[in-house]
């Protein structure tokens, strides 16, 4: 196994375990954190797409995380984030990330693993991001919370796109997505009851 | 310079402007309202040959482009004339503080998704657009909400779903996929099409929407979003003629519209809620507009388009009777409308005459395109009849509840211009139902540009 092969698998397994961390997690920074490591990681599995929109990737990951950071929310929000009828304790969403990392994991070198340009681990990478993202999207309600799962699902998403549509403009308007997205979480978060008003 | 830079440059602007103007209100709504009307001249006025507006019609962006052309020009225009027509009553409406320039941001949106070339980047425009829309759905001042990234997720799901269908479909065109990604290519844009339209089970958004939301920025963003979404299915199948030849999804469609109008119906004719009423209305709309589709005939496709531009005048309407009832406190709920129609004749007559109109009940604007549709005959022919009994039914249990014994209060009277847009509206959904010719003619031509579809 060459050493580009062994980088792929271990940024396939850290966005893995930074998408599961966000999904377990309840406090906002851990979430935030957990969130820029998915996406440097992520960047990483991006080597199909020019160089510099990989590292543009990386920078969205940063500003995504810095709009997020200085938002102001409630560390109860997090808590009571899942919809009704979904049991959401920590024994459940432990079990159901083991289960549909296996799942997930196994249908990406499944599915992906034959296709031409694409290494073991980007299919593994964008299986794990986007079982996983579809699971937190399943999981919670929350503002962050469903962000974090889109941003996942669309990190997944695009490293898998990466090796077979080569517009370089489809993959920079898609990477600037989760910037977007990240605006659209943090007005949703100034709307939750309890953040503390702005000083004027 | 060139038409499309100039729209969506123009569009842009205007919505920087109207956050200037953020604290005149009347200044606001006149630059949106007279802006998006001049916008949408623009748009049937610049060509190449004209005399008067002599601009290019294509817009290179890193190496994709935008394109204003006879294929889309009326369609863009729809966009714009819908946009205009709903800013035009949101003085009455007053749907929140951040509909104008959001509002401005997601017809742009919807504009760029009908003029990306190729057209599957429609998906990401839309996406953008669903974004936006948060913003209009969930404003500031009506606080916070359930499920508020509802429609942005389905939205994304979908955008994947036509990303990697448009792929495959892109490969199938040149010979070098085998039938069984065709198949894949087929499922993977139906889904993404279900996504956008919010066929069930991909609804979630809109009850959720429904129950916070004002009815006017719903009304709008349903306008808006669905039309994107009608003309993107229309051009996915311009494009791919082995799509068009394919008769088991036509036929898989039909049965798809009939589920929905099935469901749709039961759905409405249960709810305590009028919005929710209202957006199950809606959904059966979209599942005529779905049988029409499967007719496979060009006038079956100059239908889609006749049905979605009276859903503009029905779902108009009853968004602005419920609105001036919201304004006014009355609430949403049976118990909370029980004998409005004593203490807000207008408003409620509006909120009833749009709710058949969007039922496809006689003489009102939506019944035209339905009478079209049934003179089909089959399953789809008594799955119509089915929809517009089974929503019709549902308006008149309103009606029985806004004319139960008045209870005590009063609700403040409707200013002067409140009552003209009121009467207007419901005038405007009669007129039209007695005189269809006076916009399925005009509305069918948008499709001309549509090669494949039309044979021409």
């Amino acid at each position: 196994m060459n050493a580009v092969a062994i980088a792929s698998l271990a940024a396939a397994l850290a966005s893995g375990a930074a998408c599961a961390t966000s999904i377990l997690a309840t406090p906002r920074r851990v979430v935030i954190l957990a969130l820029l490591v998915q996406f440097a990681a992520t960047a990483v599995l991006l080597s199909a797409i020019p160089l510099a929109l990989a590292i543009a990737y990386a920078a969205v990951g940063l500003s995504v995380a810095a709009i997020l950071a200085v938002t102001p929310a409630p560390e109860a929000g997090l808590e009571a984030a899942g919809p009704s009828g979904v049991p959401s304790g920590l024994v459940f969403r432990t079990v159901s990330v083991l289960l549909v990392s296996l799942a997930a994991g196994a249908l990406g070198l499944e599915v992906l693993g034959g296709a031409q340009g694409i290494a073991p681990g980007q299919a593994l990478g964008a299986g794990l991001l986007f079982g996983l993202g579809l699971l937190h999207l399943g999981l919670s309600e929350e503002p962050l919370h469903v962000g974090a799962g889109l941003m996942a699902v669309l990190g997944g998403f695009e490293v898998g796109y990466a090796s077979l549509e080569p517009s370089v403009a489809l993959h920079a308007l898609l990477i600037a997505m989760p910037v977007l997205i990240a605006l659209v979480v943090a007005y949703l978060s100034l709307l939750t009851p309890g953040v503390p008003e702005r000083r004027t | 310079m060139n038409s499309p830079m100039l729209v969506l440059g123009a569009t842009l602007l205007l919505a920087v402007l109207v956050v200037a103007l953020r604290r005149e209100a009347v200044a606001a709504w006149l630059a949106t309202s007279l802006g998006t009307g001049v916008v949408a001249a623009v748009v049937f006025l610049a060509r190449p040959d004209s005399a008067l507006l002599p601009l290019g019609g294509t817009w290179v962006l890193l190496g994709r482009s935008l394109e204003l052309g006879d294929a889309n020009r009326a369609i863009v225009g729809f966009v714009y004339l819908v946009a205009g027509f709903m800013f035009l009553g949101a003085r009455v409406a007053r749907p929140g503080r951040l509909f104008y320039a959001a509002g401005l941001l997601v017809t742009g949106l919807a504009a760029a998704s009908l003029m990306a070339v190729p057209f599957l980047y429609a998906a990401l425009f839309l996406e953008g657009m669903a974004l936006v829309a948060v913003l209009i759905l969930y404003p500031p001042e009506r606080g916070a909400a359930r499920g508020p990234l509802r429609m942005v997720v389905l939205y994304t799901l979908g955008m994947m779903a036509l990303l990697t269908a448009g792929w495959q479909a892109e490969s199938l065109g040149s010979g070098t996929v085998s039938a069984e990604a065709a198949r894949t290519a087929t499922v993977l844009a139906v889904v993404g099409f279900a996504l956008l339209l919010a066929a069930p089970p991909f609804h979630l958004w809109f009850p959720t929407a429904a129950s916070h939301s004002h009815p006017y920025s719903l009304a709008f963003v349903i306008l808006i979003a669905q039309a994107g979404a009608v003309f993107l299915v229309l051009r996915f199948f311009d494009a791919y003629a082995w799509l068009r030849q394919d008769q088991g999804l036509f036929d898989a469609a039909r049965w798809i519209g009939v589920g929905i109008a099935v469901f749709a119906s039961v759905w409405a004719m249960a709810q305590r809620s009028l919005a929710r009423t209202a957006v199950y209305a809606v959904m059966a709309d979209t599942a005529v507009v779905l049988l029409a589709f499967s007719a496979r005939t060009a006038e079956g496709f100059q239908l889609v388009l006749g049905l979605s531009a009276a859903r503009v005048i029905a779902l108009g309407v009853w968004s602005m009777g419920a609105s001036t009832l919201q304004n006014a406190g009355a609430g949403d709920s049976a118990e909370a409308l029980a004998g409005i129609a004593y203490r807000a004749p207008l408003a409620s007559t509006a909120i009833i005459v749009g709710l058949l109109s969007i039922a496809g009940f006689p003489l009102t604007a939506g019944f035209p395109g339905r009478w079209a549709v049934m003179a089909g005959g089959g399953p789809a022919a008594y799955a119509v009849v089915g929809a517009i009994g089974a929503i019709s039914l549902a308006a008149v249990r309103w009606t029985s509840t806004a004319l139960r014994t008045p209870p005590e209060g009063e609700l403040p009277s409707p200013a002067m211009p409140e009552r003209f847009f009121l009467s207007a509206g419901i005038l405007l959904c009669l007129l039209l139902g007695l005189f269809p010719q006076l916009l399925y003619p005009w509305v069918i031509e948008a499709l001309s540009g549509l090669s494949g579809l039309t044979g021409g």
